[in-house]
């Protein structure tokens, strides 16, 4: 038993170290003086009503919230037909383009990033919103992808066939059968899809401009200029807003089997 | 009976039609933003100039071996490569066992805790490492309360805060490998091990370890590949003195606007990782077949 | 009732290189209940799903009704399924799950509340409208797979080892009342298994396959009593095996010399003379001690091994020889028991073998 404890502890400090860096970042939004600082001095919300004053992190928001809720929409029908064909049918190369799919994942994305750009510049899409959506399609789309086709693999195909027999065309058999089972893996990676679009930092750093910018990037130029508790306040609302949606995707459907 | 030769297969034709269609938009989004894109990239490497006239040669790759600033910045992503993944694997390998084996209740918690930092902004996290960190810090603060040191020591700016940082976001990648692994090795195994005559030590040793060597290789292979090419939380958490090859091609690229240049150091980045990536491939082939 | 007859003619399969189904001719009667019975990996399964129009055939040709089915894609070859596992749908009620196939016919709704009430009150799950399969038994989910299956009014009925996921009790429970409503229902069923009490049970015509052939087909008794090979004989039920040549057609049949030199009898058997046959004989035919002798083939042996199973004992009898006979005995017939080491008389009709080429 003594091991066990032994674990727990070992476990309760990697937790404490994972949770450090995010969690200082929340007392320091609240204080009063213009140093970003821990412990903050005094309590206030002035920092909160601040953000509001600063037209430029606002207009950056709005675009990172539209990229990424059109870049999570086309990648989650895209990815689902995806995800569906390589899980259902064989075919030669089959592994080749499941590698394909994944590689936004782990292909450096500085050279994404400058090679993306490199192609959208011609066609007038630097700067551009579309440009924006089309990179950010790519990085999540493993995420969707990957999400959906685990939960495809839970997804009995004897369920699809008993569909058929039963008189379903399989389109009618897809979305009376498949597609209601696959909703735990459409939420959770609808939710990884929406957090990593609105968090990219790479890819956009090269596609951005005046007046195109999104959120990470504008916090980032702010921060060159000025650490203050705006930031602080900023990131306290991002960190709510990512607790609150793995929360609801772990109350709604579970992570657990949707991301491994 | 007769026998029956087997026949031009129709059906299979119509599966794969369906299976066309359905990948035909995937396939497309991806060759438009990530093969073009990589072939455009791997032309630019080629070229002497840009703009300027098309002549393609090696010259861009032979600076590259030439370049001595270069080459230590690609040997120190390298070793930052290597100790962010050993110090993943030994820091996830216990995070592991406890999510697949320890059937705690508090397992999903620390789950949601181990995911955490992946999803939160990369913005939020190098600020709480600034907080956290910076030389008027908290553990800085800290230490000159203590008595430890009497000036503020610079933890921010070097190797080893890169390192940390890295971990504390790729942790996630290595632990949910190796627990995916860990849990499907059934347990019995241990326990076969045990009425055996081996301690619990020397059954994790000779057993449980070398089963779960597959998760530990999986999540190297992503942590690997993600450190090498890093660029946001070397470049913020560096404050400019940890150089890596994803801040050189930047700067080659956005700085020098030396883009054949910048484009050859990518290449060199995309092939170590696209190399690294195929001969895990090939290891994973040949356990396939054991 | 609607009942069609199915028929495969030169039916074959590959997948990829390998066959499944290779050239198979079969004929079900309107009405009929066929089960297809073999091993795993014999293409009973897969001949069961190019009935059902979930694999293309190669080659031949598959008849629904009289009239060519190859073409015809599952959802309009009325057709109904129990798959092993039942493969209800998890997301969906008792009641839901069974009125779907009237729901993709597109039946005004309140046809289907009423003929799905209807199903149910006949596989008797009256009150279990509203439960999920994850809440039911197993043999309340094979019987909702049941009814999903029948609620359409299919022209074919077609299992999938549906039986295999209960335990002992619940399936012959089942098998009872699965072979009763099909009577009552009159429909065309096709019924795959590798369980031979299963077969036995259940069907009018059991059809053995192996490696992608049919190896024999036939009534249940004719199967068990008059197998045509080893495999068939072996397959289905417990057998008593003895090799010998094939000396010339004698007074009382075909003459087979053992291995041990004794020269038997088998009527109503033939074989080239100087090949290598078997003789069957089935454990429950040899009668131990019996009370009169004569008209019997007799051998003298020792018990080896009992094995009491409750209703019978099977007694391993070492014969003259050295080979081990083995004899069944009906427990609760007053006769007396033999003990390990008796020495015994062996004794059944030469009517009761079967000579087939050996394997």
């Amino acid at each position: 038993m003594t091991a066990r404890r032994l674990l727990g502890a070992y476990v309760a400090v990697v937790m404490l170290f994972l949770a450090l860096p995010i969690a200082v970042v929340i007392p320091s939004a609240f204080g009063e003086g213009n140093a970003l600082a821990f412990p903050p001095q005094g309590f206030s919300l002035k920092w909160f009503a601040a953000i509001l004053e600063r037209p430029a992190l606002l207009a950056a928001a709005a675009n990172s919230a539209a990229i990424a809720a059109v870049a999570t929409g086309v990648s989650l029908v895209v990815g689902t037909l995806s995800a569906f064909a390589l899980r259902r049918y064989a075919f030669p190369g089959r592994g080749a383009l499941m590698a394909l799919f994944m590689a936004p994942l782990v292909f450096p994305a500085i050279v994404l990033a400058a090679a993306i750009a490199m192609v959208l510049a011609p066609m007038g899409l630097v700067r551009n919103f579309w440009g924006l959506v089309l990179a950010h399609i790519v990085v999540v789309l493993p995420y969707v992808v990957r999400t959906v086709s685990a939960t495809l693999a839970e997804v009995d195909r004897a369920w699809e066939e008993a569909a058929l027999t039963l008189g379903a065309s399989p389109w009618r058999g897809f979305t009376s059968v498949t597609l209601p089972l696959l909703r735990p893996g459409l939420v959770a990676g609808a939710t990884f899809s929406l957090i990593i679009s609105f968090d990219e930092f790479t890819i956009s750093l090269f596609l951005v401009g005046s007046g195109m910018m999104t959120l990470p990037i504008e916090m980032y130029n702010y921060a060159e200029y000025s650490l203050d508790p705006v930031l602080a306040a900023v990131s306290t609302l991002l960190i709510l807003l990512t607790t609150a949606a793995v929360l609801a995707v772990e109350r709604t459907v579970g992570l657990g089997k949707q991301f491994s | 009976m007769t026998a029956i030769a087997p026949s031009r297969r129709r059906p299979d034709l119509r599966r794969g039609l369906a299976a066309t269609l359905l990948l035909a938009p995937g396939v497309a989004l991806l060759a438009l933003v990530l093969v073009w894109p990589f072939l455009v990239m791997l032309g630019m490497s080629l070229r002497e100039r840009f703009p300027g006239p098309i002549v393609f040669s090696l010259a861009k790759y032979a600076e590259f071996l030439a370049d001595d600033y270069l080459l230590t910045v690609a040997l120190r992503s390298f070793s930052l490569a290597l100790a962010v993944t050993a110090l993943c694997a030994v820091l996830g390998y216990p995070v592991a066992w406890y999510l697949a084996r320890a059937r705690s209740r508090w397992a999903h918690l620390v789950f949601l805790g181990t995911i955490f930092p992946l999803l939160v902004s990369i913005v939020v996290r190098t600020m709480g490492w600034t907080i956290l960190l910076g030389s008027e810090g908290l553990v800085n603060a800290a230490l000159l309360r203590l008595g430890l040191v009497s000036e503020p020591l610079r933890l921010m700016q070097g190797f080893w805060s890169v390192v940390l940082g890295m971990v504390h976001v790729l942790l996630p990648f290595m632990v949910l490998s190796i627990a995916a692994v860990l849990g499907r090795i059934d347990a019995a195994y241990a326990e076969a091990a045990s009425t055996l005559g081996a301690t619990p030590l020397r059954g994790f040793l000779s057993v449980t370890l070398p089963l779960s060597v597959q998760g530990i290789a999986a999540g190297s292979v992503i942590v690997f590949c993600l450190t090498i090419g890093a660029f946001i939380t070397p470049l913020w958490l560096g404050r400019g003195h940890v150089t890596v090859m994803a801040i050189a091609i930047h700067e080659q690229m956005v700085t020098l606007v030396d883009w054949p240049g910048g484009a050859a150091s990518a290449m060199v980045l995309s092939f170590a990782t696209l190399a690294l990536l195929a001969g895990y491939g090939l290891l994973l082939r040949r356990w396939a077949r054991r | 009732m609607n009942a069609k007859g199915v028929a495969l003619l030169g039916v074959a399969k590959w997948y990829g290189k390998v066959p499944a189904v290779q050239g198979v001719d079969l004929e079900v009667a309107p009405g009929e209940m066929v089960s297809l019975l073999g091993p795993s990996g014999c293409g009973k399964t897969t001949t069961l799903r190019m009935i059902a129009g979930l694999e293309v055939p190669d080659a031949g040709e598959i008849r629904i009704g009289g009239t060519r089915a190859n073409e015809v894609p599952p959802w309009r070859r009325n057709i109904g399924m129990v798959f092993q596992n039942y493969a209800l749908f998890p997301h969906k009620t008792v009641a839901e799950n069974i009125g779907y196939g009237l729901v993709m016919r597109r039946r005004p709704r309140a046809e289907i509340a009423t003929r799905v009430a209807d199903a149910m009150r006949q596989v008797r799950l009256e009150g279990l409208e509203d439960r999920i399969p994850s809440q039911l038994s197993g043999g309340q989910r094979q019987r909702v797979a049941l009814a999903r299956a029948l609620v359409t009014r299919p022209d074919v009925l077609l299992f999938d080892e549906p039986l295999a996921a209960l335990d002992r009790k619940l399936r012959e429970q089942m098998q009872v009342e699965i072979r009763l409503l099909q009577r009552e229902v009159g429909i065309t069923t096709i019924f795959v298994t590798h369980d031979q009490d299963e077969a036995l049970t259940l069907s009018d015509r059991i059809v053995v396959m192996e490696e992608g052939r049919i190896v024999q087909a036939g009534t249940p008794d004719e199967i068990y009593e008059r197998p045509r090979s080893h495999f068939v004989s072996d397959f289905i039920g417990m057998m008593n095996a003895m090799r010998g040549t094939a000396t010339g057609q004698g007074a009382g049949g075909l003459l087979v010399r053992l291995a041990g030199g004794r020269e038997l009898a088998v009527p109503e058997a033939a074989a080239a003379t100087g090949s290598a046959v078997e003789i069957m004989l089935r454990p429950e035919k040899v009668q131990v001690n019996p009370p009169q002798a004569e008209g019997l083939v007799l051998a003298q042996g020792r018990v080896a091994h009992i094995v009491y199973l409750g209703a019978v004992t099977y007694l391993h009898v070492t014969v003259e020889g050295g080979a081990t006979m083995l004899a069944m005995q009906a427990n609760g017939q007053g006769m007396p028991a033999p003990r390990l080491g008796d020495a015994v008389t062996l004794g059944w009709r030469a009517a009761d073998m079967v000579c087939f080429a050996a394997p």
